[in-house]
């Protein structure tokens, strides 16, 4: 900035490191918070007991306006985990996408296989975390489907027989699991293409076109 | 006017809005495998792209439909849904489909793979509508409700000779809006072969559009004990609408002929929204155990709550929606065209997966 004239470059460049590293440390910092803090204030030695479970029945038949008389306690070793699962997580993918920014960014990117392999393996991570904050969501509020005013089993349509149900669920199943494989083999299909090579055909364009277009799993639509 | 009947007009509205704009993608859809010349997968895919930008933004409509049902009306929502549990599988199946084949006929090149992915929009494009017509004008002819409101019948009960010919109606209706849609957003050749379509659909359209809203003025009479004039004006007005998309599809005046396609579209929904108020699903054939917009109602506070909700979020939606038809707003069938394809399913001269 001052004194010499390559110096200052070489300095910037350092100084925009650093930034890269304490930004880096700053985004994790803020779920990490979140994901141990509770850990910290109540380790797995400690789980919330469920009050008086051997004498009041689980889940009673009819709602009753007295809650406290039922134990409506969650199985709170499942509930405790899935939120870990969720929670760290999240905070692995935030700590993968800093690195691979950090690499982008220094230009390395190309060349650290070992980040390739990490992203790879790192593809399942979202779907694991959201799957197991729907387990922590779905089955943490039962048997409410309203807390404290309506349960699951008195939400049921009477009009829609279990056949019927079951109809749907096998439907869905079955849709969803054939367009699964479907997805997986475009996406096997996409991985293997060779790269562009540049000058020829299509530069990096046309790689961003690939890129862009290769199958997301979409839950849009209705 | 209480909240009540502005939620039961507000539906009516999204449904509009639904049948409007999902409507001239639907009729897109449908048109696929007949509008292109044979074995030209450039004007195929020139229609997949005429409506690429916009459909899903379309479909939001139906969410919000749904939503505000929901919302407004919860007992509506629980009978209709339950009771139409079949039919509305059908709709979503037919609509997950068809949401994949836009994501997926361009990933590879095969022209198996292409033709696949084509029927399962046009099977979509087809029978979503057909069914939402069945499902809309089951509302005013009426189904088997018990004394709580409850759907007491199966799923052939949805099917008559009124609703069936009101999917139909539906059905024809949307084929000739999206046919005067591809007018507008096209050029060259292809336009006049949409146009030619445009004009042949729009007189079918016309007949079955004014046979239907004729019988739901006499439906609505007859199990919903609504007068006559009432429902009979947005029937006439649907009547109208369609015989001038006829004029001006006939005059060539795109312009002015999508506007009637879209007004018949939505005169489909107001004629039976019309002979429906003040009711929101009928009971057939124990009439006192219809839905009404009050007893299908929750509390005064969930509606203001929805009320503010509404005012602040739909008018986000139809800003953010009119971005993206001014933002596509070019035609299509320019030299241009064909290029997005060919970098999607890997260009001609490049790595191809097969």
């Amino acid at each position: 900035m001052h004194a010499g004239t390559a110096a200052p470059a070489a300095l910037t460049g350092g100084f925009q490191q650093a930034l890269w590293v304490l930004g880096a440390i700053a985004l994790l910092a803020v779920p990490a918070i979140f994901a141990l803090v509770p850990a910290a204030t109540s380790s797995p030695m400690r789980l919330p007991r469920p009050r008086s479970a051997s004498r009041s029945p689980r889940w009673p038949a009819q709602a009753d306006p007295d809650v406290s008389n039922y134990n409506y306690m969650p199985r709170v070793e499942l509930m405790y985990w899935s939120m870990r699962v969720m929670a760290i997580l999240g905070v692995v993918m935030f700590g993968i996408a800093a690195v691979g920014a950090w690499l982008y960014r220094n230009r390395r990117l190309e060349k650290a296989r070992w980040f390739g392999w990490i992203a790879v393996v790192a593809i399942a991570f979202p779907y694991i975390a959201a799957i197991f904050g729907w387990i922590l969501t779905e089955m943490g509020r039962q048997p409410w489907i309203v807390q404290n005013l309506l349960k699951t089993s008195q939400a049921v349509s009477p009009s829609v027989s279990t056949a019927t149900v079951a109809t749907s669920l096998g439907v869905f199943v079955a849709l969803y699991v054939t367009l699964g494989v479907v997805d997986f083999l475009l996406m096997r299909r996409y991985a293997r293409l060779d790269p562009p090579q540049i000058g020829e055909g299509g530069g990096l364009g046309e790689t961003a076109g690939v890129l862009a277009s290769a199958p997301a799993p979409s839950y849009g639509g209705t | 006017m209480g909240l009540e009947s502005v939620w039961f007009v507000l539906i009516g509205i999204v449904w509009s809005a639904y049948f409007l704009l999902e409507g001239f993608d639907f009729g897109v859809g449908m048109l696929l495998p007949v509008l292109p010349r044979r074995g030209s997968e450039r004007e195929r895919s020139m229609m997949f792209e005429s409506i690429g930008p916009v459909w899903d933004g379309n479909e939001v409509w139906l969410v919000i439909a749904g939503g505000a049902t929901f919302a407004a009306f919860p007992a509506w929502y629980a009978t209709m849904f339950s009771g139409f549990y079949i039919a509305l599988l059908l709709i979503l199946v037919l609509l997950i489909v068809r949401v994949v084949s836009f994501e997926w006929r361009e990933k590879r090149d095969g022209p198996r793979w292409r033709t696949t992915w084509l029927w399962a929009d046009t099977a979509g494009s087809v029978g979503a509508p057909f069914l939402w017509g069945i499902a809309l004008a089951n509302l005013v002819h009426g189904v088997p409700l018990n004394s709580s409101h409850g759907f007491s019948g199966d799923f052939f009960d949805l099917f008559s000779a009124y609703t069936v010919l009101a999917g139909l109606a539906v059905v024809a209706v949307f084929a000739q809006h999206g046919a005067t849609y591809l007018t507008l957003r096209t050029v060259g050749e292809f336009r006049e072969r949409a146009a030619t379509a445009a004009r042949r659909l729009s007189a079918v359209a016309a007949v079955l559009g004014i046979a239907i809203a004729a019988w739901t003025v006499i439906v609505a009479h007859d199990r919903n004990s609504r007068g006559v004039l009432p429902t009979a004006i947005p029937a006439a007005l649907t009547a109208a609408v369609l015989i001038l998309a006829i004029v001006f599809n006939g005059l060539r005046r795109s312009g002015w002929a999508f506007a009637m396609t879209g007004l018949g579209a939505i005169g489909f929904v107001a004629t039976i929204f019309t002979g429906l108020y003040p009711r929101v699903l009928v009971s057939h054939p124990n009439f006192t155990n219809s839905l009404t917009i009050t007893n299908a109602a929750p509390g005064h506070y969930a509606l203001k709550v929805i009320t503010i909700v509404a005012a602040i979020f739909v008018p986000l939606i139809v800003i953010y929606q009119s971005w993206t038809y001014y933002v596509f707003r070019k035609r299509l069938g320019g030299e241009q065209v064909s290029t997005p394809v060919a970098i999607a399913g890997g260009a001609p001269d490049g790595p191809v997966p097969r």
